[in-house]
């Protein structure tokens, strides 16, 4: 991902732009964190649905989890989702 | 501004081909069988920057959510890397499972695997409790090995004790909770505040049937019979197989189907072995003692390897004996249910439900009020009402017959009303009826399920059943009302209707309407002495109206007697084919004459159980009154709300309710004064004599009842067990009413000698009547 398009995705998606996405989060003692984003702080503290948590072979369900930013070492998130936003946003405002 | 944006939708579509040429930023999900299938097939970005900087827009103190979301629910969420709350961080622990080799290991696992048990039962999760032990974790997970399902805690096992004798136990005990766990999930109790059914989504042994876990138990006894002589350690091991032998077969209470009052025939002696092993278990303990601790064979492994929604948590287990005397008042409980078989009426069976409701268990624990075991609730009203809305899966009894069944005894049987049917030009009336009737058995069906609630939300119940009766009352008096100047069913010499609809609705709504009250108090609702006066006070006025409703139930019940031994003289006077009808009549209804003399003493009863509550309510009161004399009953300096709201939202239950209406702040505040006018008088003269004969009074007043009541309950000739549970509560209800006396009687003293002093003034609930605590009164 270029630094243009960092910038591009940051300029033109809104905070709620985040919530209900599929994410995974590298936590930094190495587990990985998929699930769906329900909300988030204004500390960038998240709260995640549905999660499963991958720690080396094992993977497991958590339900809802709540994950410090302090926490959080990378934030990967669906592809296809995350640009239906960001395309979303940008209409909205082509048309406005 | 377009170019603007133009650009930014190039970019988008540039950055969309990079990042699906690039490898490093993005990862592919695993095809994990473990893993849902919706992460499957997905491309995920690296977004960390970008996602940190939108949410920095976020302003100071907001929160962004999805909508459907509760922020309350968040309080639920586990943190990460929260030692409290993330149960990955706990420690991993290894044993070898085939480490265990002699007799006295297994039997130590058993006794902790039933202490887990019993854990589980006093409402503690599975994973702490018995999933635990490393053995179940590998029967389990080895039970449901997608590739290859063994019910074996090892690949291979070698007949050793713990194949056998071990996993025969474990499997049994598996089967116990799978049945446990189907009482919890069918919506009869609540989870969590009754019963934990999370299973960590493991498989407990849905396949494997009763009988082939029974037969596991079986040849593990035969083995131990063969090859072990008659040791503490092999007489253990047998009685907690055959422990569990017995405790699977609880599940046959669900396929009991029996006729209401037929004395149904019910083989429940497996309860009975139930409780005699336990009780030879409970002289095991010295034996056990000396068992060695085997370490590491529970831990708190699975709760980090298996799917977990909660946070880690110590493991529990109950001491042997404790456990064992918990499976003892399960068992007790449960040949209570089987007494249901031998109630030979409505009346008997509605007294017997209303006494399981009521049943507790004494502890020291103020705030720990104990109802039946949490199996015995479930298993009660799953045995009682049935999925098609029968009683006891009986073919005749619905819930709908059972209530009317109540009705015609208490106040329907032999009415003019009840034989509408019949009546010509009564067609839409009896249309209006039946639709009356039907509207009867949702408050009735309300009730039915209280029963099997624990105590609070039985309290919950009854608050929601109030305002059924009162609507359903509304409706019964409008169309008896408007019905009788046909129908002209009155009381004999005057007009006043007989109204048999609403006197039954009216006298459930009155019962439950103090039952609601006397159970704020057993539920240590009410915090001050302020608001125990209240109660009191409330009550003491709603058993003034069902006491005088009473006494119209048995005008109704004498009058429908007098009409029946009314028929000789008619018939005497009668000619010809009116004489034959009115012969014919008296037949039909003289049937019923036990039926109306039994409950005539059965509302002697209650009346007469009302009287001695009033009386019990008067000494409470009065010790209250004299302590709001003093001072005690003053709201803190600290409460700015003001009392006349406190008073009504402590009754807002009853503000609904049409009749009786519920009674003013100022009738209350009247009622203070007044006593205080009076008691200022003699408080300052130091003449409590009237007081003093007023605990003599009613000393002997309640000794009257007591035994009144003793008289009528075995004219009632219930069963034993009914029986010895009303003797108990009149027992506790002697207690209160002694310590009741004790309680005004120190009062006075200390008011006689020493004056307006500093009192201590204490709740106790242990050992006394549950609507009647003791106020302990001691100067400080």
């Amino acid at each position: 991902m270029s630094s243009s398009s960092l910038s591009s995705s940051a300029d033109v998606l809104h905070p709620i732009d985040l919530i209900s996405l599929p994410y995974k989060l590298h936590i930094t003692d190495g587990r990985i964190l998929s699930g769906i984003l329900i909300s988030i702080d204004d500390q960038s503290n998240l709260l995640v649905s549905n999660v499963l948590e991958t720690n080396g072979d094992i993977t497991r369900e958590l339900g809802l989890v709540s994950v410090p930013k302090s926490t959080i070492s990378k934030i990967y998130v669906d592809d296809n989702e995350w640009n239906k936003n960001i395309r979303y946003r940008v209409k909205k405002q082509s048309n406005e | 501004m377009t170019e603007i944006l133009q650009e930014n939708l190039s970019k988008l579509s540039i950055n969309d081909k990079d990042t699906l040429k690039s490898s490093e930023t993005k990862i592919t999900s695993q095809v994990n069988p473990t893993v849902s299938s919706r992460a499957n097939l997905k491309v995920f970005t690296d977004v960390t920057d970008s996602f940190f900087k939108i949410a920095s827009k976020i302003p100071f103190g907001e929160v962004v959510k999805s909508n459907q979301f509760k922020l309350l629910e968040g309080t639920h969420a586990l943190e990460i890397l929260n030692p409290k709350l993330d149960s990955a961080l706990l420690d991993l622990t290894d044993f070898d499972i085939s480490s265990v080799k002699t007799l006295d290991e297994v039997n130590w696992i058993m006794m902790k695997l039933l202490g887990c048990l019993c854990s589980w039962l006093d409402n503690n999760s599975l994973s702490v409790s018995v999933l635990s032990c490393v053995y179940i974790q590998k029967l389990l997970l080895n039970y449901q090995n997608l590739e290859d399902p063994k019910l074996t805690f090892d690949e291979k096992p070698n007949g050793d004790v713990t194949d056998v004798i071990l996993r025969a136990f474990s499997l049994g005990l598996l089967q116990f909770v799978k049945f446990v766990l189907k009482l919890g999930q069918s919506g009869v109790i609540y989870e969590e505040e009754d019963l934990n059914t999370q299973t960590m989504d493991l498989d407990f042994l849905t396949k494997v049937d009763v009988a082939e876990t029974d037969n596991d138990l079986k040849v593990a006894i035969e083995l131990i019979e063969s090859n072990y002589g008659n040791e503490d350690g092999c007489n253990f091991c047998l009685k907690m197989l055959r422990l569990f032998e017995e405790l699977l077969k609880c599940e046959s209470l669900l396929s009991v189907n029996a006729d209401l009052y037929t004395h149904s025939e019910f083989d429940s002696t497996f309860l009975s072995r139930q409780l005699q092993l336990l009780s030879e278990l409970k002289d095991q303990q010295t034996y056990l003692d000396s068992l060695k601790e085997i370490p590491n064979c529970f831990s708190v492994n699975i709760q980090r390897q298996l799917n977990n929604r909660s946070p880690p948590k110590p493991l529990s287990c109950l001491p042997f004996a404790v456990s064992v005397e918990s499976l003892i008042g399960m068992s007790n409980d449960l040949v209570s249910i089987t007494k249901i078989l031998e109630i030979t009426d409505v009346i008997e069976l509605y007294e017997y439900l209303t006494c399981f409701m009521n049943r507790r268990l004494n502890t020291n624990d103020p705030d720990e009020i104990i109802g039946n075991h949490v199996v015995a609730r479930a298993l009660m009203q799953l045995f009682l009402i049935r999925d098609d809305r029968s009683i006891l899966g009986s073919r005749k009894w619905f819930i709908s017959d059972m209530m009317l069944d109540l009705l015609y005894k208490v106040s329907l049987q032999n009415s003019k009303l009840s034989k509408i049917d019949t009546m010509p030009g009564f067609e839409v009336n009896d249309i209006s009826y039946q639709k009356l009737l039907a509207q009867l058995e949702s408050p009735f069906y309300n009730y039915l399920t209280s029963i099997s609630q624990n105590p609070s939300r039985q309290r919950q119940f009854i608050n929601k059943e109030l305002i059924l009766w009162d609507t359903l009352q509304v409706e019964a008096e409008n169309f008896e009302l408007e019905l009788n100047p046909k129908l002209n069913d009155n009381f004999i010499d005057s007009n006043i209707p007989t109204m048999p609809v609403s006197s039954f609705v009216y006298y459930f709504k009155l019962v439950r309407m103090i039952e609601l009250m006397f159970k704020s108090i057993e539920l240590n609702l009410f915090k001050d002495l302020r608001e125990i006066n209240i109660g009191y006070w409330f009550l003491s006025y709603l058993i003034g109206y069902l006491t005088q409703h009473i006494v119209r139930l048995l005008d109704i019940n004498r009058l429908r007697q007098t009409q029946i031994s009314n028929y000789p003289k008619k018939i005497k006077k009668a000619k010809g084919d009116k004489k034959l009808k009115l012969k014919e009549e008296y037949e039909s209804h003289k049937v019923y004459l036990d039926q109306f003399l039994r409950v005539e003493t059965y509302l002697k009863y209650q009346m007469n159980k009302m009287e001695l509550y009033k009386k019990l309510i008067e000494l409470k009161l009065t010790t209250l009154q004299i302590l709001n004399h003093q001072g005690y009953l003053k709201l803190s300096k600290l409460c700015r709300a003001p009392e006349e709201l406190l008073f009504e939202l402590q009754l807002k239950s009853y503000q609904s309710i049409g009749i009786p209406q519920l009674p003013t702040f100022k009738d209350y505040q009247d009622s203070l004064t007044k006593f205080n006018e009076v008691f200022d008088v003699l408080y300052k003269q130091k003449n409590f004599r009237y007081f003093k004969s007023f605990i003599v009074t009613k000393n002997d007043e309640i000794n009257d009842d007591l035994e009144k009541l003793k008289e009528l309950a075995s004219d009632l000739h219930y069963n034993q067990l009914l029986t010895d549970d009303m003797m108990e509560s009149f027992s506790l209800l002697k207690t209160s009413s002694l310590s009741s006396q004790e309680t005004l009687s120190t009062l006075l003293k200390l008011l006689e000698s020493e004056g307006p002093k500093a009192l201590k003034v204490t709740i106790e609930k242990l050992n006394y009547h549950l609507y009647f605590p003791n106020i302990s009164i001691e100067l400080q």
